[in-house]
Formats: structure tokens, C-alpha cells, sequence
């Protein structure tokens, strides 16, 4: 059991031929005496057919930009047209199912999308520097918090708050 | 006559074999020696403002150290408490604006103390505090300043449980 659950975490490098000499050996000796790991290196090899497919099929065509720059006239033409049923803007909207999503996108729907994503990984990332030998947990309750090493032998934790009096604000103490 | 000798080798015989048992359990390899000296905990309580004023010389290590972070021109003592606390044990001191701050010893590590720390409505950390240093906490808006609660827990070394090969 012990060494299913070692094997395990090792079975997606594995796959992946990131393991290599001892390590390598001792998951494949294990994978021949276990039909539960071996069915999940044989799924994760599934699931890699799988992506590599969706891959081929998301590439873009060769001539995928003539393709979108014959159309463009057309669809100028629509917007001028405001009155134009919205559903004749968006045929590509008619495609459903995963399949839609991995359509090549054009460059600057693309473009904001990734921005999207930056935007979010940026809300994301943790907002004090915490002094992970001193501090090990800090839950400020969403207020801004900065950790400062002050010298050898002391932390300040300085929680902002919510609502300080004016007069602290002047003073420079909410500033941080 | 003869029940009652019976009756004292019966008794001896098995004080004698709870005294083994319990040698033997304190033995045993990685048994836990129990610790019994409590944690102090110093809970000094100062406000601290920019406005131009005077540092309390009560605290006027902790001025310093502020100092060299913030704009700091005043700083008045508000409290100071000792806490005694055995491990798991929660001590509490208020605030002038009413918010509680908890304190709980829970583990002697390596690194040092880790303390459970929290200030009611505002932050509930865990800090690993060797005995000697400190931790300040920049807390709730008073006055035209800041409350700054600073925890300095002293306490013995841990020690090490024996062990047998």
C-alpha cells in the first residue's frame, strides 16, 4: 500500500520520462505487479492522446489570417448596420461544446484574454511579504498587512485599519 | 491470620509491578518528557503617533525600533502584562478600544515558540517566536495615532526527551 502510494506521485513523471535510472526502475518493477497503477499510467497516456489531439486540431490553419481578412469587410459592414440582427455577428457562437473553445481565437480576442489572465494571476498573488521563520499563517480579514524583519530579534506585523481616524492618516502611520 | 498475609503479598506484589510499569513507560524510546514550566509572555500595550510629542523611556527600545520603520514622534505606554501560560492555555489582554487579544502557546519548535495570535477583528497569525525576541503588531487606529501591541515570550529550553539505541 505504502509503495502504491509512493509509486502514485511519481507515475505522472513517469509518463512524462522525467524519471530517470533508480527511480525510473523501481516504478516500472512496481507497475508490473500493480494493475491499479498501471491502469493509471495507461489513463494518463489516454488523456495525453487526448490533448495532443485538441492541440493538432487548435492549430491554426496556414491560411487562417487571408481567411479572417476577406471577412473583415463584411463584418465592418454589419456594425455600420447597427440595426442588423445580432445574430448574424456571431455564427462562430453557434458552435457548442468544448470543441468551440479550442477554435483558434483570433489575435485580439487572444490578446485580451491573456491580458485576462494576467490580470487575474495578478489579484491572485499573495499581498504581504511574509517572514516565513517567524510568521507561518497571517489572515488579515482582507485588510492590507506588511511583515518587516525589523533586526535580529524582532517582527512588526502592521495591519492597516479599516478605519483610521484622520488625524493618522496625516500622520503617516496608515501609510504603508 | 493467613488471609491477611495473603492479602499483604497480594498488595505488595502489585505495587511492585505498577512501579516497573511505569519505569518501563518512562523509558521508553521517544517518550515525551512532560513539560511543566509555563510560558511568560510580556504583553506590552504602547500607543504610538507622528504627531511631534515625547517617547516614553519605558519603551524606548521600542521607539527606536519603530523608529527606524515609521515617522514616529510620540509613544506613550498604555499597559504592560505578564502572562503565565502553560501550553494550550489562552491568555487574553483588552485593548483601550475594547478589542481582545488572545494569546496561545502551542509548540516548542526548533525555530522557537509557536504562538497562536489573534486581535479580535483584525488578524489571527501564527508566529514562531524564540525566547527573547519579540513581535509587534501594528493594530487598531486610537487617538490620533496607533495602538502597537508588542508580545515577547521567554521561556526554557525544551528538553530533549532521551534516547535509547
Amino acid at each position: 500500500m505504502k509503495a502504491c502510494q509512493r509509486t502514485q506521485d511519481r507515475l505522472e513523471a513517469f509518463h512524462d520520462g522525467e524519471l530517470a535510472g533508480f527511480l525510473r526502475w523501481r516504478v516500472a518493477r512496481h507497475l508490473t505487479s500493480c494493475p491499479h497503477c498501471r491502469s493509471e499510467v495507461e489513463a494518463l497516456g489516454e488523456i495525453a492522446e487526448i490533448v495532443r489531439e485538441e492541440e493538432l486540431a487548435a492549430t491554426p490553419a496556414p491560411d487562417l489570417w487571408a481567411a479572417i481578412a476577406a471577412r473583415l469587410p463584411a463584418i465592418d459592414g454589419e456594425l455600420d448596420r447597427r440595426a442588423a440582427p445580432a445574430a448574424a455577428l456571431r455564427p462562430a457562437r453557434e458552435r457548442k461544446g468544448w470543441a468551440a473553445l479550442l477554435r483558434p481565437l483570433p489575435i485580439g480576442v487572444g490578446g485580451l484574454a491573456a491580458a485576462a489572465v494576467v490580470f487575474v494571476l495578478w489579484l491572485r498573488l499573495p499581498g504581504p511579504p511574509v517572514r516565513d521563520d517567524v510568521v507561518e499563517e497571517l489572515d488579515a480579514m482582507g485588510r492590507p498587512v506588511v511583515v518587516l524583519p525589523s533586526d535580529d530579534k524582532s517582527t512588526i506585523i502592521w495591519v492597516l485599519d479599516p478605519k483610521p481616524v484622520e488625524s493618522a492618516k496625516e500622520s503617516g502611520l496608515e501609510v504603508l | 491470620m493467613k488471609f491477611s498475609r495473603a492479602l499483604r503479598s497480594i498488595t505488595a506484589l502489585g505495587g511492585a509491578g505498577l512501579l516497573l510499569a511505569s519505569l518501563a513507560r518512562a523509558q521508553e524510546p521517544g517518550a515525551a518528557v512532560p513539560r511543566t514550566a509555563p510560558v511568560h509572555v510580556e504583553v506590552l500595550t504602547v500607543y504610538v503617533s507622528a504627531r511631534p510629542g515625547t517617547i516614553d523611556p519605558a519603551a524606548a527600545e521600542l521607539g527606536r525600533m519603530l523608529g527606524r520603520e515609521f515617522n514616529l514622534q510620540t509613544l506613550r505606554v498604555i499597559q504592560l502584562q505578564q502572562l503565565l501560560l502553560a501550553l494550550h492555555q489562552i491568555g487574553q489582554i483588552q485593548l483601550p478600544t475594547g478589542h481582545w487579544v488572545s494569546v496561545e502557546p502551542e509548540e516548542f519548535t526548533p525555530g522557537g515558540l509557536r504562538m497562536g495570535v489573534e486581535v479580535q477583528g483584525m488578524l489571527r497569525t501564527h508566529v514562531k517566536v524564540p525566547s527573547g525576541n519579540q513581535v509587534v503588531i501594528g493594530a487598531y487606529s486610537y487617538e490620533d495615532g496607533r495602538l502597537v501591541v508588542r508580545l515577547a515570550p521567554t521561556y526554557e529550553a525544551p528538553m530533549e526527551a532521551p534516547q535509547r539505541r
